[in-house]
């Protein structure tokens, strides 16, 4: 498992960030940004993961969400969504509840 | 496979301009939320403004957000007037910001007290420009019309630096601004930010042509951009990619009508926030419509024998089709100011052997339209 993603605990987007569909390009736009500060653009299986995350999931049920719209094993899928929960943990663009193991 | 790629904002919006530009996306829009404005600057094109009471709601700002929204645009500059002056201003912002655009702010920060500053500073803005008229007090009432108005904007600037808010400063070249320009210029140096200018004097939305007499001749121009950057080099930068000998009859080369727009306060959709002809309504028709209508105009060409139409400088013109449009009526029209002042650009970087066009030799095909008479009256070099 990566760090700090545990399989027990519900994850669910914040509203700090909004995300768009425009040109093509899956972006996350952060609404407290500073000028310098990048934007974010997801992979489209990134884009479908977020859109989950507008209610509490678990990694199981994203991983579910993931392998119903893709051809991609169980493992694979919940290594996937780990590593973006992750990475939306980092932006601080997810809330948690639900007690860790 | 699910990660967020780590690529650079700048890959990543040179690719989404080239796909806008290749699909005709209007990435880009301006919207005019408020007409009012708290200054009474002689030089303003949509004055008199302090005397309007022409105001976007948040209701109607909302049907432009989702319109603009669903046609792909990612970037929105909320202008005026004077966008502090709009009752609704903080939730017209907002609003902007969760529809997830980008939000740009034109303003002249003479509202931006500690807690406007405060909360900008909570939701920054993309990127925020603000009007500056002086280096003191008397330059900067004069031109604005309003007392204290150097002090109140000084202390915004530094309300905003002590947040760490980035910020642009400009000011229009004109007569009555040009012999403070350099010393605005250090000033936004010192303070870190940049400093922009523009040098085109456009008559007033209403027909007005008064701010014409305070338009700097092309020989005063060139001075005063030379005063700024003696190399040119900032120009020079800008015209390497864009003189290859080569010309073109396109009047529109910039991405207006293409990706970007600008929509006035009532609604009017038109290519750019210089040009004030108004092609459509997205009040009141379908965004495709006005779109469609804003791409016949872009795609207009110079007639034949039009001197921009084989001029190999149409790409670095001082001129545009909308500051031409504002003079002559017309994008496809001529104005000889803004071709002397190309030219005379050219010859200081060595792109023309006499800085002269032809016009001033051959003279100016007769069915090539013209400033008006009430423009020409006031331009300095067609007097």
């Amino acid at each position: 498992m990566i760090s700090g993603i545990v399989d027990t605990v519900e994850y669910r987007r914040r509203d700090n960030y909004v995300y768009r569909l425009t040109v093509g390009e899956h972006l996350l736009v952060a609404l407290h940004a500073r000028r310098d500060e990048p934007l974010y653009a997801l992979t489209p299986t990134g884009a479908l993961l977020w859109e989950r995350l507008a209610d509490w999931s678990t990694v199981e049920q994203l991983s579910e969400t993931l392998m119903s719209d893709y051809e991609v094993t169980a493992d694979a899928a919940r290594a996937d969504t780990r590593e973006f929960l992750e990475q939306l943990a980092f932006l601080n663009a997810v809330e948690t509840r639900g007690a860790a193991e | 496979m699910t990660a967020i790629p780590k690529i650079s904002a700048a890959v990543m919006r040179e690719r989404m301009v080239e796909r806008a530009r290749r699909e005709r996306v209007p990435l880009q829009a301006d919207i005019e939320i408020i007409a009012t404005c708290n200054f009474k600057c002689v030089h303003c094109y949509i004055a008199p403004c302090a005397q309007r009471e022409d105001v976007m709601s948040l209701a109607q700002a909302a049907i432009i957000f989702d319109k603009l929204k669903a046609a792909g645009t990612q970037q929105v500059l909320l202008t005026g007037g004077e966008v502090f002056t709009h009752k609704q201003f903080k939730e017209i912002y907002l609003s902007a910001k969760r529809h997830g655009f980008e939000v740009y702010i034109n303003t002249n920060a003479y509202l931006i007290g500690e807690r406007w500053a405060d909360f900008l500073a909570e939701w920054p803005p993309k990127g925020l420009s603000i009007s500056v008229y002086g280096m003191n007090p008397e330059s900067y009432e004069r031109l604005t019309g309003i007392p204290k108005s150097y002090e109140r904007v000084m202390r915004a600037i530094d309300l905003l630096l002590e947040r760490g808010l980035v910020f642009d400063l400009k000011c229009p070249a004109m007569t009555i601004t040009a012999d403070e320009l350099p010393a605005m210029q250090a000033f936004a140096k010192s303070k870190g930010v940049r400093f922009r200018t523009d040098f085109s004097m456009i008559p007033q939305e209403q027909g007005d042509t008064s701010p014409l007499q305070l338009q700097l001749p092309p020989h005063e121009v060139l001075a005063l951009e030379k005063r700024i950057d003696p190399d040119l080099n900032s120009f020079r930068r800008y015209a390497l990619p864009r003189v290859d000998g080569s010309t073109t009859d396109k009047v529109y080369k910039c991405g207006a009508g293409k990706t970007s727009l600008h929509i006035n306060v009532h609604g009017g959709v038109s290519t750019c926030s210089t040009s004030r002809k108004v092609i459509g309504n997205l009040f009141e028709q379908p965004f495709e419509e006005v779109w469609e209508a804003l791409g016949g105009k872009i795609a207009a060409r110079y007639p034949a024998g039009h001197p921009c139409a084989t001029c190999q400088f149409s790409r670095i013109c001082a001129g545009c089709p909308a500051t031409v449009e504002q003079l002559t009526g017309m994008p496809t029209g001529y104005v000889q100011m803004y071709c002397k002042m190309t030219h005379q650009r050219a010859y200081e970087l060595g792109y023309h052997p006499t800085g002269v066009p032809r016009t001033v030799s051959e003279g100016i095909p007769a069915h090539v339209v013209t400033p008006t008479r009430a423009a020409a009256r006031m331009l300095p070099v067609l007097a």
